[in-house]
């Protein structure tokens, strides 16, 4: 039996080589977009998901990978925290500049 | 300026070299993360909030056209087209790939520039007076002994791994615009009763958690001991300085625990063992560098020139950023012009690589081939004509860095904050832009005068709050973001520290609450007083009283 955990979880990482925010999605694959994370309530699944972090960070394709707190508004996902917010959306600030790496003008 | 000799150009070569090494090593999977971020760390790369961030530095503050031209280019090949300059008068670029930065590097070292000593427990890039070699107050160019403490402390391998990070300024003028005060050694160039030039040497300054007024250690130093004074004041910290606590590391802590007094006989004891030895300085070596700093072949001109003053009555705008932007030169008929990165509703700081093109072209044709770099955000075309500036203005205002707003309310300090940087607990970007957008009508800044306001988003103080005349510090109250407000900083001559006012106010509250201050302030301010004069006379109560009487 699972334990189950309050808080439902996801698990971002900045791409080792671009620097780009991504999350864990269902399939295992990293994605730049919040809404395409594998997201869990339960904390056995979450070190799981986490364990698969700590292989992508060997495989040299991520770094620095860390669980962060999610809301489901009407299905949609949501960070909890203005910082995480901020993280997924860009820079509150240069609306010309925002989005990430699916957005970004240069060509990886 | 400063040319590189073959022994600059060959280290910056070879550290960009390594670092690509390195990064051919991390990405092959040859260095794990812990062991490669020590690395890239001493080469300015970060790993900020959304992306890699590279820290180039600007050392003192002074570039060349061609160096401009190449931060430009490097933020349009390598970034999303604009670099955002800093308090230590560095560049930072917030996204950069780290597959991209061993080319970076490169190109930097083809103009001189490179990220070394940008991050890290070593001593950082030297800063100083932006009107340096032009400022009508200098009793000398700082810059020829900020280039002198480079060359010292560059790669320095007895303070490459010092207790914590380690900031020099330094001022060749009275009126102090390097915050010489706020810095771990403040350096102000002083003449001696004789006459002779040398330095006032002041200690254990900073801000952060613990803000703290450096201290006078040495009224006055002969210029051939800087360096062995230097060399003293960082083998007594790199010594004595605790490594058991991050925020107990800085020299101000140690300053503060050893008591200034012993703190001086521990400097001076050292400095008797290394004094006259090879680290004094010969006056032919401090004329070499002064050679690199010689002025310009400035114009013999009038100091009156009819055209330019035509030109202020005729036009009220030129006029106005005339009186905020254009500061005296020393040279009659040249004047100093400050660029506003502070246009209204922009982030502080931020220029397109067009706006830095654009700087890059009017400093070579009108400026004598210099830009500077501010501790305040802004940049600075130091050496240009009276009969030039319309021009100037003209050009600069067509690209949005016209605005008449230096030293003026929407002039303010902001640091990255939570919109770019992992340390943060509140953003500090879009309150300033709120704050300039507010204060909206420059007929109404011209009149508020000079006004100082200056904006961290955490306690780390890279917004320099604690020095504003009005400080805003962004605090996370259970994940919503708060702003406490500090009066009655400085950071000049007559260095304060900011008090406290009150509790805090939210995200949406704080533009109201600094427009409350504002508005008391200029009910209450006597003639000629400027925020904090009126500030030391009535003290915080009035401005309390308005403030949270409404609330």
């Amino acid at each position: 039996m699972s334990k189950k955990n309050d808080k439902l979880k996801i698990v971002t990482a900045n791409r080792l080589r671009e620097g780009d925010v991504v999350y864990l999605t269902d399939t295992g694959t990293w994605s730049g977009h919040l809404n395409q994370s594998r997201a869990t309530r339960d904390a056995e699944e979450l070190e799981a998901m986490l364990a698969e972090a700590d292989e992508a960070v060997a495989a040299r394709e991520i770094v620095a990978p860390y669980e962060m707190e999610v809301v489901e508004v009407d299905g949609i996902l949501q960070p909890l925290s203005t910082r995480e917010i901020i993280r997924a959306a860009g820079p509150t600030v240069r609306a010309d500049y925002r989005g990430n790496e699916n957005q970004r003008s240069r060509a990886a | 300026m400063y040319r590189y000799d073959e022994f600059d150009a060959a280290f910056v070569r070879q550290r960009v070299k390594q670092f690509r090494g390195q990064v051919e090593r991390r990405l092959a999977g040859e260095l794990s993360e812990d062991e490669f971020k020590p690395l890239r760390l001493m080469n300015g790369l970060y790993l900020q909030l959304h992306a890699y961030m590279l820290r180039v530095a600007v050392p003192y503050g002074t570039l060349s056209s061609r160096q401009m031209l190449k931060l430009a280019s490097i933020a349009r090949d390598y970034d999303r087209g604009y670099g955002h300059f800093t308090t230590r008068q560095n560049i930072q670029y917030n996204w950069p790939q780290l597959q991209d930065v061993p080319d970076i590097l490169d190109e930097l070292a083809e103009v001189e520039m490179h990220a070394i000593q940008t991050s890290g427990n070593c001593i950082r890039n030297v800063t100083a007076d932006h009107f340096a070699g032009a400022a009508a107050d200098e009793i000398e160019d700082p810059r020829i002994y900020a280039e002198i403490i480079r060359q010292w402390s560059s790669l320095h391998p007895e303070f490459s791994f010092l207790p914590r990070k380690f900031k020099i300024a330094i001022t060749g003028a009275p009126n102090d615009r390097a915050a010489v005060r706020f810095h771990d050694i403040g350096l102000q160039v002083r003449r001696n009763e004789a006459g002779e030039v040398g330095f006032e040497v002041i200690v254990g300054g900073g801000l952060g958690r613990t803000p703290v007024i450096g201290t006078t250690i040495r009224k006055f130093l002969p210029k051939q001991h800087l360096l062995s004074y230097l060399e003293a004041i960082l083998r007594v910290y790199n010594q004595l300085g605790r490594r058991d606590n991050l925020y107990k590391a800085r020299i101000k802590i140690l300053v503060q625990q050893t008591g200034a007094e012993t703190f001086k006989d521990l400097v001076e004891d050292e400095w008797q063992q290394i004094k006259d030895g090879a680290l004094d300085l010969p006056a032919e070596e401090i004329e070499r560098i002064e050679a690199y700093f010689a002025p310009p072949a400035f114009e013999t001109l009038e100091a009156n020139q009819p055209a330019f003053e035509a030109r202020r009555f005729e036009d009220r705008d030129f006029a106005r950023w005339v009186r905020s932007n254009v500061t005296a030169h020393k040279a009659p008929g040249y004047a100093c012009v400050t660029i506003s990165l502070k246009p209204e509703g922009e982030a502080p700081g931020d220029a397109s690589a067009e706006q830095m093109e654009v700087v890059a072209d009017l400093a070579e044709r009108l400026s004598c081939d210099e830009i500077r770099v501010t501790h305040e955000q802004n940049l600075v075309l130091p050496h240009v004509k009276l009969t030039d500036l319309a021009e100037v203005w003209e050009t600069l205002a067509a690209n949005g860095l016209g605005t008449p707003n230096v030293g003026l309310v929407s002039d303010m300090i902001a640091c990255p904050g939570l919109d770019y940087c992992n340390l943060a607990n509140a953003r500090s970007i879009p309150v300033a832009q709120r704050i300039s957008q507010r204060f909206s009508d420059l007929k109404k800044q011209h009149e508020i005068g000079d006004l100082k306001i200056k904006i961290s988003g955490c306690i780390n103080a890279c917004g320099h709050h604690h020095v504003g005349h009005i400080g805003i510090l962004g605090v996370d109250k259970k994940g919503e973001e708060f702003y406490q407000i500090t009066l009655g900083g400085s950071a000049d001559e007559n260095a304060a520290v900011g008090k406290i006012l009150g509790p805090a106010f939210s995200y949406d509250d704080v533009v109201d609450a600094i427009e409350s201050i504002v508005d008391t302030y200029l009910e209450l301010r006597g003639d000629g007083e400027r925020f904090n004069d009126t500030y030391a006379r009535v003290g915080a109560a009035p401005f309390k009283e308005k403030l949270y009487a409404a609330a």
